[in-house]
């Protein structure tokens, strides 16, 4: 019998903090980044906390529907970046087709929740090692003086904050998935955890390409192929088999959460996707892959991120006017 | 209820199947490639030269082939270059980047972008400046021969300039420029005219203070004494125009190369002597320029907010090696 204990903290991590490392590029200089944290990381804790409170007061069917569409929508857009990264490394030699299989076909066994339970605390736990090796290899060339010198400008504290609080489906989920522990805690611990590790991802590209760091496209990457390490001069092999183990869990994690959403799980102990809903997703995204092959991807998650605001704003208005309304009724009291 | 089970398998199968037919398509066999080591760019009067040094794993004589094309532009040198090879370059393999003994920065950042938009997979890619302008034959000739050579001077000196430290600044650069005996070091700046540092002891301790090494191996005085030694650079700013340079040598080896004999101490000054002058000849030489190539008011800015232009004092601390 397969013990549901609802831990979805690993594999919304992993969800998080692979934005991070897969972005197109950098969005901000690391010194503002970090004096900027504390007001993302307070600005993210609350939106998610009171998108949790507006859910369970105002979910209803339109609600999830919409949710449904962002994260089907997020999975596409998910193996787009990846396949663009493989054709980077290895042109011409990964297709698209690969690139959704080689993602999607680990799902099958990840529906299950226990089965992406326990992936994602390993995967999590790999992808530490693979920072460390990653950042091993290329100390060497990693020099303080490319820290850039930047007088802070109204416009770079509203840049750095847009791209601070950039609102991840993964915050969101947070809402809807089953609850172990209490969501507060829970959405403090994300958005630190997201915020922090963005800021330093890029302090660390900010030593490496110095100046030239925003022009930089997919840097973690191209930082990870100057490393050498020992025996092995790539390295970058090594964070890719990672990055798609990290998009394999989020795309599994936007699978159980859309079946969640649409009515319920059918599969073996109660704990698992049924495989007849698993065929209908990997059909879907494989004809939306196909159709969406060449849009711009870094204009796609601009539009995404702003579809998730506008979508998660009202429900988050609610969630204050419930918090407010609440604290109220108590001081009546 | 089995049958339905069955059914499940049969269709993972299926797509398992699928997947793994589908995952060979489009892939390009590894004999139809041709595994570039290097690329060479040479001006001179015929034009601009793009030379590819392609490893040549059949040929157990020969380790390289070499194909070269001229071109208006480099990309088009490069195009050409690319088109007279038998298969399809690959670039995953590339360490080594050379560009022309005559390019200025903005050459300099032209060649760089280029390589980086063309050579995909970039890998570590070391950059040097040849020293020379050489001319199509010459190049063409001697390019395995250059590419053995700044392999090893890359070892033998701890040479770390990677292709993104061209761009780690906004207006200005500092690339290794290869030379038969050592190296020298080019300042390539956007606003001000190029500076080589043709010297030993004053090419080797640009590349220190700019970061791109940490290893002295030069002769002094005249070709007398032999140095060589593990550098370590420390920076302290001492008000808004002044900065101390602590350079720390361990592992020193010093040895005489003629007939006189000196005891260590004498040759101790003489080291510090030598070092002192490359000093002060190169930051009297850069102290003006508003690129900062050195660093300093990189560190008083960070102290003490605000900088002007900055003075450098060069404190030396030595540690001798253990004698065998």
């Amino acid at each position: 019998m397969e013990k549901n204990r609802h831990d979805w903290m690993p594999a919304l991590l992993i969800g998080i903090l692979s934005n991070a490392v897969l972005r197109f590029h950098t969005g901000y200089w690391s010194r503002i980044g970090i004096l900027a944290a504390g007001a993302s990381i307070l600005a993210l804790a609350l939106t998610t906390i009171w998108f949790s409170v507006g859910w369970k007061r105002w979910d209803c069917a339109p609600l999830r529907g919409g949710l449904c569409v962002i994260l089907a929508a997020s999975s596409v857009l998910e193996i787009l970046r990846l396949r663009n990264i493989y054709e980077s490394l290895y042109p011409g030699t990964v297709g698209l087709m690969a690139s959704c299989f080689v993602l999607l076909l680990p799902v099958v066994y990840l529906r299950r929740e226990n089965a992406l339970r326990q992936t994602a605390g390993a995967v999590l736990a790999l992808l530490a090692i693979g920072l460390a090796a990653m950042l091993l290899s290329i100390a060497q060339q990693l020099r303080v003086t490319n820290l850039q010198n930047i007088s802070l400008t109204a416009e770079e504290w509203l840049g750095t904050i847009s791209s601070q609080t950039v609102l991840y489906p993964e915050y969101l989920l947070l809402a809807v998935l089953p609850k172990r522990e209490k969501s507060e805690r829970s959405a403090v611990r994300l958005a630190c955890s997201g915020v922090l590790f963005d800021t330093g991802i890029h302090l660390l590209l900010e030593l490496f390409f110095g100046a030239a760091m925003p022009g930089r496209s997919s840097p973690v990457q191209a930082a990870a192929q100057c490393g050498a390490l020992s025996i092995f001069n790539r390295l970058e092999w090594v964070q890719l088999v990672l990055w798609t183990m990290a998009v394999s869990v989020k795309l599994a994690v936007y699978l159980y959460t859309m079946v969640e959403l649409l009515g319920g799980k059918t599969g073996q102990g109660n704990t698992a996707v049924g495989l007849d809903r698993f065929f209908w997703y990997l059909g879907g995204v494989l004809l939306f892959c196909i159709l969406w092959r060449s849009i711009d991807l870094e204009r796609a998650f601009e539009w995404r991120n702003i579809l998730i605001w506008a979508y998660a704003l009202p429900v988050v208005l609610g969630g204050v006017i419930q918090c407010l309304g609440g604290s109220r009724k108590r001081k009546t009291a | 209820m089995s049958r339905w089970k069955q059914k499940k398998k049969n269709r993972l199968t299926a797509v398992f199947l699928i997947g793994l037919l589908l995952c060979g398509c489009g892939a390009q066999p590894l004999s139809q490639r041709e595994i570039v080591r290097a690329v060479f760019f040479d001006s001179g009067a015929e034009g601009l030269t793009a030379v590819l040094l392609i490893c040549d794993e059949e040929n157990e004589e020969e380790k390289f082939k070499v194909v070269a094309a001229q071109g208006d532009t480099a990309a088009e040198a490069w195009d050409n270059a690319e088109y007279a090879l038998q298969g399809r370059a690959f670039y995953g393999l590339t360490d080594l980047v050379a560009l022309p003994a005559e390019c200025g920065w903005k050459e300099a950042q032209e060649l760089a972008s280029l390589v980086e938009q063309t050579a995909h997979p970039a890998p570590e890619i070391t950059v040097f400046a040849l020293g020379h302008s050489y001319g199509k034959d010459e190049i063409t000739e001697c390019a395995p021969e250059l590419y053995e050579k700044m392999t090893s001077q890359k070892e033998k000196y701890g040479i770390q300039c990677g292709l993104q430290t061209m761009f780690s600044k906004k207006d200005m650069c500092a690339i290794p420029v290869y030379e038969d005996t050592g190296y020298a070091f080019a300042f390539l700046a956007e606003k001000k005219a190029k500076f080589v540092c043709r010297q030993g002891a004053e090419a080797q301790m640009a590349a220190i203070l700019t970061g791109q090494s940490d290893r002295m191996d030069c002769t002094l005085n005249e070709e007398k004494i032999h140095f060589q030694a593990d550098v370590y650079t420390a920076v302290q700013p001492e008000s808004v125009d002044s900065v101390q340079v602590i350079l720390t040598l361990s592992n020193c080896r010093l040895s005489e190369l003629g007939e006189e004999k000196r005891s260590k101490e004498e040759l101790g000054k003489e080291l510090d002597h030598a070092l002192t002058n490359a000093f002060t000849c190169l930051e009297s030489e850069l102290r003006l320029w508003e690129e900062d190539p050195l660093n300093f008011r990189f560190w008083v800015q960070n102290r003490f907010g605000k900088v002007g232009k900055v003075r450098a004092n060069l404190t030396i601390l030595r540690e001798d090696a253990p004698e065998t």
